[in-house]
């Protein structure tokens, strides 16, 4: 065989690894959201302290996925936060934001919702929703509802 | 009431003449009982910067870190001997993130401007309320700087666009009879800043030729000092202070910061900056 015939075969060769590679990691990704749930969930939430405009928050979601949950979520111009569900086989993390809107004690806002990760079951969790909620001004009290996609 | 309304109120102003205490008279004529045209939207861009010098001054009431608290602040416009800065149009105050203005129980219903201009503050729910303050304002009519302090309050409105949007009211009622109604929006802003009001100024007129009416000076507060709020409890009315501005626990680098920006009817702006520092703060 050649040198030119051995560097021919040495580059088809890493071709094929890396191939083989790309093709392992893209299975591997499949494995990792091989669940998809439409996930509908409603969290009543009550205060525990607050820190300048920023809230935390704890309480439980039921729904799809129910759980101990805790919320920090900041209350200016807009409304924004990190959440976390201790559900059943791992927790689940992400982030909101929404818009306030209305007046009085019960104050609506309405945004989307981000979850980043997880451990667990849920470590490679994924996906976005709907975000709606009402926060009471004098209690500070949050009921939060969430429509969306779930993969994990 | 300012010296020259005071002066006025006796009989005669003093070191003011016939002609001037004509226009006076042709002035409260003009203006009595009306509410300024609405505020012009505040441009994107102030590229001319005004040569007016401007101080803002703010403060916390009390200072306390991880407390309750009412904010105060404050602007003072500067011009040469004899002259008013340039009527005011725009502001944009901007506020220090981490402020717990929403958390602060403020602001729980709101006043429309409808019921602002037919009945004043008095015909607005008492739970609108968000503070209280007064501006100074000057015209100059031929060589007098007429000046007049207006108490202003401050009234959460209806929600402009999905923002928080409340409603500033100046009465003023000697030498001029003025009710200005000036609206302000709540915007988010990029840090170290949490969030910046909008605040849209109106024209207000006096005599034929003459010039606007210029601010001098403002100072407001937002906050529960002097607030009373009501609530239903049990069937039985009882009045209460709303809880106030939370402060965080811990000093941002530098203090809190400040800013604003003010733009004239001749399209020059200004800007001022301050900050609260912490230095003798402390957690009670």
């Amino acid at each position: 065989m050649s040198r030119l015939d051995r560097n021919r075969l040495l580059a088809a060769t890493c071709t094929i690894l890396l191939a083989a590679a790309a093709g392992g990691i893209a299975h591997a990704t499949r494995a990792r959201a091989s669940h998809a749930l439409r996930a509908s969930d409603e969290a009543h939430l009550r205060y525990i302290s607050a820190e300048g405009s920023t809230l935390y928050e704890t309480g439980h979601a039921a729904g799809t996925l129910p759980g101990a949950m805790r919320v920090h979520m900041r209350v200016a111009a807009t409304f924004s936060g990190n959440f976390t569900i201790n559900a059943a086989g791992g927790s689940i993390s992400g982030h909101g934001i929404a818009t306030p809107h209305g007046v009085g004690v019960y104050e609506s806002f309405s945004g989307s919702l981000t979850v980043t990760g997880g451990s667990g079951r849920y470590s490679h969790a994924g996906g976005t929703a709907r975000l709606y909620g009402t926060f009471n001004r004098n209690t500070y009290s949050l009921l939060i509802q969430t429509q969306g996609t779930l993969r994990y | 009431m300012s010296a020259v309304g005071a002066h006025l109120a006796a009989g005669r102003p003093a070191g003011v003449g016939c002609r001037t205490l004509l226009a006076f008279c042709a002035l409260l004529l003009c203006t009595a009982g009306t509410v300024a045209r609405a505020a012009a939207p505040i441009p994107t861009r102030w590229t001319v910067r005004s040569t007016t010098p401007v101080t803002l001054s703010a403060s916390f009431s009390p200072m306390a870190l991880g407390k309750r608290t009412t904010l105060e602040f404050g602007f003072h416009f500067e011009a040469p001997a004899g002259q008013v800065p340039e009527p005011l149009t725009a502001i944009e105050l901007r506020y220090p993130s981490n402020l717990g203005l929403g958390l602060s129980g403020l602001g729980l219903a709101t006043c429309d401007t409808a019921t602002m201009q037919a009945a004043g503050p008095g015909g607005c729910p008492p739970n609108a309320v968000m503070g209280f303050g007064e501006v100074l304002t000057g015209v100059v009519l031929g060589t007098q700087i007429v000046s007049e302090a207006a108490p202003i309050t401050i009234m959460r409105a209806p929600d402009e666009e999905g923002r928080l949007a409340v409603l500033f009211y100046a009465e003023g009622t000697q030498p001029i009879d003025a009710r200005i109604i000036f609206p302000g929006l709540l915007l988010p802003s990029r840090g170290p800043f949490g969030g910046v009001v909008n605040i849209g100024v109106p024209l207000v007129e006096t005599l034929p030729g003459a010039p606007y009416v210029s601010v001098i000076k403002l100072h407001s507060t937002i906050g529960p000092k002097k607030v009373v709020y009501y609530e239903q409890v049990d069937g039985h009315t009882l009045a209460y202070q709303p809880r106030g501005i939370l402060l965080p626990r811990r000093c941002p680098a530098g203090g809190f910061p400040f800013a604003a920006r003010f733009l004239f009817n001749n399209e020059t702006s200004a800007s001022a900056k301050t900050t609260i520092p912490c230095l003798h703060s402390r957690r009670h």
